[in-house]
């Protein structure tokens, strides 16, 4: 039985990732599924050559100074905190609010089994995420500092049994997300707050890589004390891998032993998590005259609702509008490296505006809101083809909310390095003006992209915001027209015009672009959300 | 009311519906019965504009729902078998949204959400998320929003799923209700007796086709509305 439900858990985690299971005609072909295995492969690829470079820098002056245990004591602790990190969620939802308990308890299947199957597709994508750091950490120190017999044992050892650790973190931080999840009316507040706070670090520690492992190397000494002191596990885990047998055993214990209590709490209370709903307070009704609004805007406040309410959705459809508003504050804050990096005679005084224009622009492409839009009304899609409302109209709120959520953002951070900048007037209105007409005509192109490739058949609304070829097409298309322009402009069109020239005739283009899309939307745009069913 | 001229839907090679014609008069009650796949939710959803069709003509109040789709929207509310409403927004909130998209007036919204959520029980759970809400308050509030713009056709794929008796019952009462001011309710069943009591006129679907459709006294006859059904589909079986 156990097999089985691993399978099962197995197959459904690989639908969700690979978009598998769905209608046979729309299944992933071979192409596809080759497509996606690149994929994997080229993310995986992103890992280990960061974390290679990470550790190649780092063993150099940890086995110089005699602390080659605190080298793999480093490379334990980032990979027992990234698979914490990839885990986390995944534990919250299989284990605390998994879809499937009542079918599950409701079958002659043990409760051990049920959550051993949950448990074991845990551990395995901890496994994943501790191998992406170890396999790099140990390539890195090979070179000079090759393992011995002993501690290749340990190596796999500690591969086997690091996974446990972050396993036995994740579920208990998963637990704590649920319970405060369950005791909040907006879910996906918390969703939001921690990933927008995961990738704030997440960027700090990336953008300060290089003095983060300076001082590291600079206090290895002070760092191998705190280590001792504070990190006891991963103390072991590094002298484990230098060959030392007991230090693997108590390793081995510091792993095994949490990870048994937790399992063996979670055993015992499987049935009671499975049945218990605590919820959040009822909120009482208290009648009260709301606003009457339009249909137009009714159906706005509409596509802005389940924006909001979906932190998937918010987080994969508008993390350029996050990444506008950092970039306004960023060129207030960073506003002397601005100015000097323009003085220091390289000429870029000339391409300014363009170049801003350029990355607002790319930055504005990121949203993809429109690109999964249609495919976010799945089930529901009945009922706003059965209300008293054209395909247009249903279309232009969609649109709406796409432009209204970016396009402030990225006129402001366009102003905002104006105004560092100190342009003059035409370049500081181009620098308003360009992103926001870009990101009008990227609503459209998202748009038009989700009305020719829809899905709505999904059980989970991230196979809606993250999956699908409407959102690959639309992100591909938006970062390719800015990538294109510039590129046209320096093999072509460099010694015809000006820069600030070639932004005001693309500018044009595009005002041009974003009036034929509309029309086209408008006809068959709605015309074809209406045979969509 | 409504008027359904030869109409015919095909998914592919398989004909869903074909060449059913019907028309159901204001003040009429009628049951759309059937065996499942028969073809009762495609009818029903090309009624509403959901689903585009082939063949065929739809008029709602003498307005084609190919030509003027929004008139005749904004004339009929539709309840579907499954009430798979927007679990993003608050009970309130989606009631507030239907009545925005239908323009009802502020005071008009407030005593009709006020009359059907006391009638339905569902008053203290309007500020909970429809996430919430179990299958039958869903189901209430699936009803309490068709009902509240009063329209003038009401169609329904399966209604009574997941209602309580006490608020079937009141929902049997509603409907009667808007049928006596003129409104015509045109709604598929699978519980025989349900349609037997309540509905004037009765259409029996079979294989896409229209079988039989008359007043309830026309069809049955001496005989039971269950007994018709059954005698018709041992005869598609022979």
């Amino acid at each position: 039985m156990f097999k089985t439900l691993l399978a099962i858990r197995l197959r459904a985690e690989f639908a969700r990732l690979t978009g598998a299971g769905r209608r046979r005609k729309q299944a992933r072909g071979v192409a596809g599924k080759a497509g996606f295995a690149a994929l994997m492969l080229y993310v995986a690829g992103c890992f280990v050559y960061l974390f290679y470079n990470v550790f190649h820098a780092l063993a150099v002056p940890l086995f110089g100074a005699g602390l080659g245990w605190l080298y793999d004591a480093l490379a334990g602790f980032l990979a027992a905190a990234l698979a914490v990190v990839s885990t986390v969620f995944s534990a919250q939802m299989q284990l605390y609010e998994a879809k499937d308990n009542d079918l599950l308890f409701s079958m002659p299947i043990s409760p051990s089994a049920i959550l051993g199957s949950r448990m074991a597709a845990l551990y395995g994508n901890c496994f994943v995420s501790t191998a992406l750091v170890l396999f790099p950490a140990g390539a890195a120190r090979w070179g000079g500092n090759p393992l011995t017999g002993a501690g290749i044992a340990a190596f796999v050892l500690g591969l086997l049994l690091l996974p446990l650790l972050s396993l036995t973190v994740a579920c208990l931080l998963g637990w704590l997300n649920a319970k405060i999840a369950s005791h909040m009316h907006r879910k996906s507040l918390v969703s939001i707050v921690l990933t927008l706070a995961f990738l704030a670090v997440y960027f700090l520690v990336f953008s300060r890589m290089q003095q983060y492992l300076q001082w590291i190397a600079e206090n290895a000494a002070t760092i191998a004390v705190r280590v001792r002191r504070s990190l006891y596990p991963f103390y072991q885990f590094g002298l484990a891998m230098q060959g030392d047998a007991e230090a693997l055993g108590l390793f081995a214990l510091c792993a095994a032993a949490p990870f048994a209590v937790v399992y063996r709490l979670l055993a015992a209370s499987l049935l009671h998590i499975a049945s218990a709903k605590p919820g959040a307070a009822k909120i009482r009704y208290r009648e009260k005259a709301g606003r009457v609004l339009s249909p137009d805007r009714a159906l706005l406040r509409r596509e802005s609702a389940r924006f909001f309410a979906s932190s998937a959705y918010f987080l994969n459809g508008g993390l350029g509008t996050i990444f506008l508003l950092a970039a306004a504050v960023i060129f207030q804050v960073r506003r002397t490296m601005l100015l000097r990096l323009t003085s220091a005679g390289l000429g870029l005084r000339a391409f300014l505006p363009a170049l801003l224009c350029l990355a607002i622009s790319l930055a504005a492409g990121m949203n993809t809101i429109t690109a999964s839009s249609v495919s976010m009304e799945g089930k529901t899609l009945w009922l706003v083809k059965s209300l008293p409302v054209s395909g247009w109209q249903v279309l232009r709120s969609k649109l709406r909310l796409h432009v209204l959520f970016t396009a402030p953002a990225a006129a402001l951070a366009g102003l905002s390095a104006a105004l560092t900048l100190r342009l003059p007037l035409g370049e500081t209105l181009l620098l308003a003006v360009f992103p926001a007409v870009y990101t009008v005509l990227t609503a459209e192109i998202g748009l038009l992209f989700n009305l020719r490739f829809p899905r709505l058949d999904w059980i989970n609304e991230t196979a809606a915001v993250k999956q699908g070829a409407s959102l690959l097409l639309t992100l591909l298309v938006d970062a390719g027209i800015p990538m294109a322009a510039a590129g046209l402009y320096a093999l072509v069109l460099k010694d015809a015009m000006s820069a600030a020239a070639w932004t005001a005739v693309c500018l044009a283009l595009m005002a041009a672009a974003v009036l034929a899309l509309r029309r086209s939307l408008r006809g068959r745009g709605a015309a074809r959300f209406a045979e969509i069913c | 009311m409504l008027s359904i001229a030869h109409l015919t839907k095909s998914y592919g090679e398989k004909k869903a519906v074909d060449d059913l014609t019907l028309r159901i008069a204001p003040g009429e009650l009628c049951a759309f019965i059937g065996h499942n796949g028969a073809g009762k939710t495609t009818t029903l959803k090309a009624c509403c504009g959901i689903l585009p069709f082939e063949q065929g003509e739809i008029t709602i109040g003498g307005r084609s729902i190919k030509t003027d789709p929004i008139a005749c929207k904004q004339m009929m509310a539709y309840i579907p078998d499954n009430p798979d409403l927007y679990e993003f927004l608050s009970g309130i909130r989606y009631l507030n949204f239907i009545a925005d998209v239908y323009r009802v007036p502020q005071e008009t919204r407030r005593e009709r959400i006020r009359k059907y959520a006391d009638l339905f029980e569902l008053t203290d759970d309007l500020a909970q998320p429809i996430s919430a809400y179990s299958h039958g308050m869903k189901q209430k509030l699936a009803v309490i929003s068709a009902l509240l713009h009063d329209p003038k056709l009401l169609l329904m794929d399966e209604p009574f799923v997941g209602l309580d008796p006490i608020a079937s019952h009141q929902f049997k009462t509603v409907m009667r209700e808007l049928c006596d001011r003129g409104g015509a309710i045109f709604f598929s069943t699978h519980v025989l007796e349900v349609a037997e009591k309540l509905c004037d006129r009765v259409a029996i679907i079979k294989g896409g086709r229209l079988v039989v459709s008359g007043t309830m006294e026309e069809v049955r006859g001496d005989a039971s509305l269950e007994e018709v059904f059954l005698e018709l589909e041992e005869d598609r079986n022979v």
